[in-house]
């Protein structure tokens, strides 16, 4: 019998093609997928090696002026990709994942981006998780919209109810030939993932697998609901249509028109300009103050004392500090603005299966806003570790020879890309799945 | 026949709850998405308009300044929003607003709004040109998908034939009556905004050409997918299949094609990284003149240049300002550096353009897209515009700020500083978009693929429909 229903099922045209256009389109994703990987791996590579030229070329020019050659230098500052961001390339498309930040004045380069097609921002990646999260749902709509009502509209139902002895039994196994045969297809897809991205089989790619699994299960509950009403075809596979376009369209339309009104960021260009004049003022500001200033921050480099006759270093790193010290303020505000809006989205998310999956893979995956916002502090305290060694060596006029270049290498960031529990992912999706089950338990009670 | 088919294919749909109520959704949606849109539009121009106004000043009231401080002191230059960005906001968000001019260096528009936003940006945002592009084919297929099967499933079908009734008259009727509820959708939206948008003041030019030409792409938009969804449901046995089919035609021209697109035109003319870029533009400003470097080969050389051209032997005895001159030059060599720099992404830009339109034959969404953006200034192409007029009014405001020096000041001269009022002789920075007639003329590609879709789906549906 379970075979016969699948060559049933397989028989369709509609369902064949539909099976090859998913499957197509998962392969096309993962290449996808490994292109932007390899793209992102060639641009690190690029850096590694551009650094030690970089360092060299300066360092022979200018090693005489410590300041001067400070003045140039850029170290590189890697957030590095994962693997798993190949299926789930997130927002790491906008964010750039390689700084090249100099001791200077910091906020006027932290927010370099990345030379890019803002088209190709606009339509965004066809990535695994977009096949996963908006064609998987419809392919479980197409698989499970007529169900029962085929046999109905084609009479075989009563035939049906006499032979087995209990319809809902006979139901659940058609519907398990679906199910079986749509994890076969995820399953697949993920095998093909994890060998061509060479993803490692470690908790983050469990988890995105599991949770692949849960969004899923969750679809067939919900269609299985809606089916059992035991409506016509047309009025289900439009319903079930409907369903998916408020789920996938149209709230998380809503709700990020919502957040995006709600924590508006004006603070981005005020912190720019303000960065500017406080740091351009100086310029013309009285030097002695400056460096007042810069000795409240840091009373240790003090004994460098005020040395205000003419152009020296002291003061004008003095200056540069005197930008990002002034802005600090925006900065935070900025900051917090942006974080507050990563928590409602959490929030809100939690509720939708589709926007709490992308959230979560993106975070998996690290690529997220919250991901890119802790790079993004990373890159401050690199920064300032970079500022602490050189000032001394700057303002006691030491020679470029002095310091030991070859340990300058890029430097890799590798936070919140760990294991960590990440159990907490799977609660609103396990919820939102388990409500759809009882939902079908007590239908199907009242029905049969 | 024509109008009697057309009459009972209205009554049909309007008798049918789904069709009221995704009417009813879509208006609702158009409705909050012109709400919404209008009110970030006033935000985001009082926001400009602040900023530019406050920026102006500042520059205005520098005070007594050495004018090169104030060249590295610099300026922004603000994108205006056009008014037909109400509509269709094209890559404005991940475009970024303003570019930062200052003195030897060439920067890129900075702040756009995307980069501050979670991954729920990426579902998309409820805009007009969100709902035109993407729910309403999406309505066109939920409306019309049954149009033939309903007649085969129901029997009637049969009686048409048996009347003797003419293929392509059934066909043009059951054609107007799906389309006539997208017109008058598309229609009420449009006038909506026009008005809207001409009682706004501070509005920017507004053309009610540039919105009837919106109309009409979006219009030939709409024939593509009521000829395509016709035909599935000719050519499908059953509801069901012709829903699913007409379906996947949605997504992969919708939603699929743009995004593999921009993959496959990444993958093919990548930009440069960010370092690569950097790197080559150092590398071609080190082989010319450095404006700050009165040492390097190529200062000694204009220096000689110089000398003999004005048959002195010193430079104490030019006319003007040796060092504000060489400043000059530098700057002149670097913009140049810029120019053939920026020239290389350009034409990977183009080249990714390209892309887009030879996907464009597998999506008739493309060529759409594209029109609908640029005719709203909110395209690429105007952003790029926008840049290169940024980027000559930096060369000519450099221009202007150290010919005051070199005016003003002899050779070896130090500590000079322009007068308080000298600021406010700099012109106020300027740009106009590209004219509706030019934007066409720049997409005359996209406006072909486009009209190649109409006609070819046109002729599809009525040769394929020659018998019912």
């Amino acid at each position: 019998m379970y075979r016969l229903l699948f060559l049933q099922f397989l028989r369709s045209r509609a369902v064949l093609a539909s099976l090859v256009l998913i499957l197509l389109l998962g392969v096309i994703s993962i290449g996808i997928g490994h292109q932007f990987l390899s793209q992102k791996k060639a641009a690190i590579e690029q850096v590694e090696s551009h650094q030690k030229s970089h360092i060299e070329r300066n360092v022979a020019l200018h090693k005489d002026d410590l300041g001067l050659l400070m003045y140039y230098v850029q170290f590189a500052f890697v957030n590095s990709t994962t693997h798993l961001a190949g299926l789930s390339i997130g927002q790491s498309d906008l964010n750039p994942n390689v700084q090249r930040i100099t001791i200077k004045n910091l906020e006027g380069q932290r927010y370099d981006t990345d030379l890019v097609n803002p088209m190709n921002l606009q339509s965004g990646n066809l990535d695994l998780s977009f096949v996963l999260i908006y064609l998987f749902p419809l392919l479980i709509i197409v698989f499970t919209f007529n169900l029962l009502s085929e046999e109905t509209e084609t009479g075989t139902w009563r035939l049906v109810s006499v032979q087995t002895s209990s319809k809902s039994k006979y139901l659940l196994t058609k519907l398990s030939v679906r199910v079986l045969l749509i994890y076969a297809v995820l399953g697949v897809l993920f095998t093909v993932a994890k060998i061509v991205l060479a993803i490692p089989l470690d908790l983050n790619f469990m988890m995105v697998v599991l949770l692949s699994f849960l969004y899923v299960a969750f679809w067939f509950a919900l269609c299985f609901f809606v089916i059992n009403y035991k409506k016509n075809s047309g009025f289900n596979a439009l319903l079930l249509l409907s369903i998916w376009l408020v789920l996938l369209i149209l709230l998380p339309a809503g709700i990020n028109a919502y957040l995006t009104n709600k924590y508006p960021v004006p603070e981005a260009l005020s912190t720019m300009i303000s960065q500017r004049d406080g740091y351009h003022t100086k310029w013309d500001t009285d030097k002695k103050e400056t460096l007042q200033k810069f000795y409240d921050h840091y009373p240790q480099f003090q004994e460098f004392g005020y040395p205000i006759e003419g152009f020296n270093w002291t003061w004008y790193y003095a200056m540069q500090q005197m930008g990002d010290d002034d802005s600090a303020k925006d900065t935070k505000a900025l900051r917090k603005k942006m974080g507050e809006r990563e928590t409602a989205s959490k929030q809100l998310s939690a509720f939708l299966p589709n926007m709490h999956l992308q959230l979560a893979f993106n975070e998996l995956a690290g690529t997220s806003l919250n991901q890119h916002l802790s790079f993004l502090d990373a890159t401050g305290d690199f920064h300032e570790e970079l500022r602490l060694f050189f000032y001394p060596l700057i303002f006691k006029e030491e020679s470029g020879d002095s310091v030991d270049w070859t340990k300058f290498v890029p430097k890799y960031s590798d936070d919140g890309k760990d294991d960590k529990t990440q159990l907490r992912f799977m609660w609103p999706l396990l919820i939102a799945t388990f409500i759809m089950f009882l939902g079908c338990i007590i239908i199907g009670r009242k029905l049969h | 026949m024509i109008r009697k088919t057309i009459k009972k294919e209205i009554k049909e749909l309007f008798r049918d709850g789904r069709v009221r109520i995704s009417i009813f959704i879509v208006l609702l949606l158009l409705g909050v998405a012109v709400w919404i849109s209008s009110r970030q539009y006033q935000n985001t121009n009082q926001d400009y308009a602040a900023a530019r106004l406050s920026e102006r000043e500042v520059w205005d009231n520098q005070g007594e300044k050495n004018p090169h401080s104030a060249a590295h002191y610099g300026t922004y230059a603000f994108k205006p929003k056009y008014p037909l960005s109400l509509v269709d906001q094209g890559v404005d968000k991940y475009a970024g607003t303003s570019i930062f001019l200052e003195a030897h260096k060439r920067n890129e528009a900075q702040f756009s709004a995307a980069t501050d936003q979670t991954g729920l940006s990426r579902f998309g945002d409820l805009t007009p040109d969100f709902i035109l592009l993407f729910i309403m084919p999406l309505f066109i297929v939920l409306l019309g998908y049954n149009s033939f099967t309903k007649e085969r499933e129901l029997g009637t079908h049969s009686l048409l034939k048996s009347a003797g009734a003419r293929g392509w008259k059934i066909v043009l009727g059951k054609w107007i009556a799906l389309f006539l509820p997208v017109l008058a959708i598309t229609t009420s939206l449009l006038l909506l905004a026009g008005i809207v948008l001409s009682n706004l003041p501070d509005y920017g030019v507004f053309q009610w050409s540039s919105l009837v030409a919106m109309g009409l792409v979006y219009l030939l938009y709409y024939a593509v997918f009521t000829n395509l969804v016709l035909w599935v449901s000719h050519w499908a046995k059953r509801s069901g299949i012709s829903l699913v089919v007409s379906l996947s035609l949605w997504i992969v021209a919708c939603l699929a094609a743009p995004k593999a697109a921009s993959n496959i035109a990444e993958a093919r003319h990548p930009y440069p990284t960010r370092q690569e870029f950097a790197a080559n533009v150092l590398k071609d400003k080190e082989a010319g003149l450095d404006g700050h470097n009165p040492w390097n080969k190529e200062a000694k050389l204009l220096e000689e240049q110089v000398l003999a051209e004005h048959g002195v032997d010193s430079l104490h005895q030019l006319p003007f300002n040796f060092n504000a001159y060489r400043m000059q030059k530098g700057e002149e060599h670097e913009a140049e550096v810029y120019f053939k720099q920026y020239n290389y992404l350009k034409e990977q830009y183009q080249k990714q353009s390209g892309t887009y339109r030879s996907l464009a034959l597998l999506s008739p969404f493309l060529p759409a897209r594209f029109l609908s953006m640029g005719i709203a200034h909110t395209d690429y192409a105007t952003h790029w515009d926008f840049s290169d007029a940024a980027e000559n009014y930096r060369i000519a405001t450099q221009k202007f700020l150290n010919d005051n020096t070199a005016q003003n000041t002899k050779y070896g001269e130090r500590g000079y500083k322009a007068s308080a009022d000298f600021w406010k002789q700099l012109p106020a920075f300027d740009y106009d978009p590209p004219c509706l007639d030019k934007v066409l003329e720049n997409n005359s590609s996209n406006l072909m693929i486009l009209g190649m879709w109409t006609v070819l789906s046109f002729i599809l549906l009525f040769i394929s429909t020659k018998k019912i």
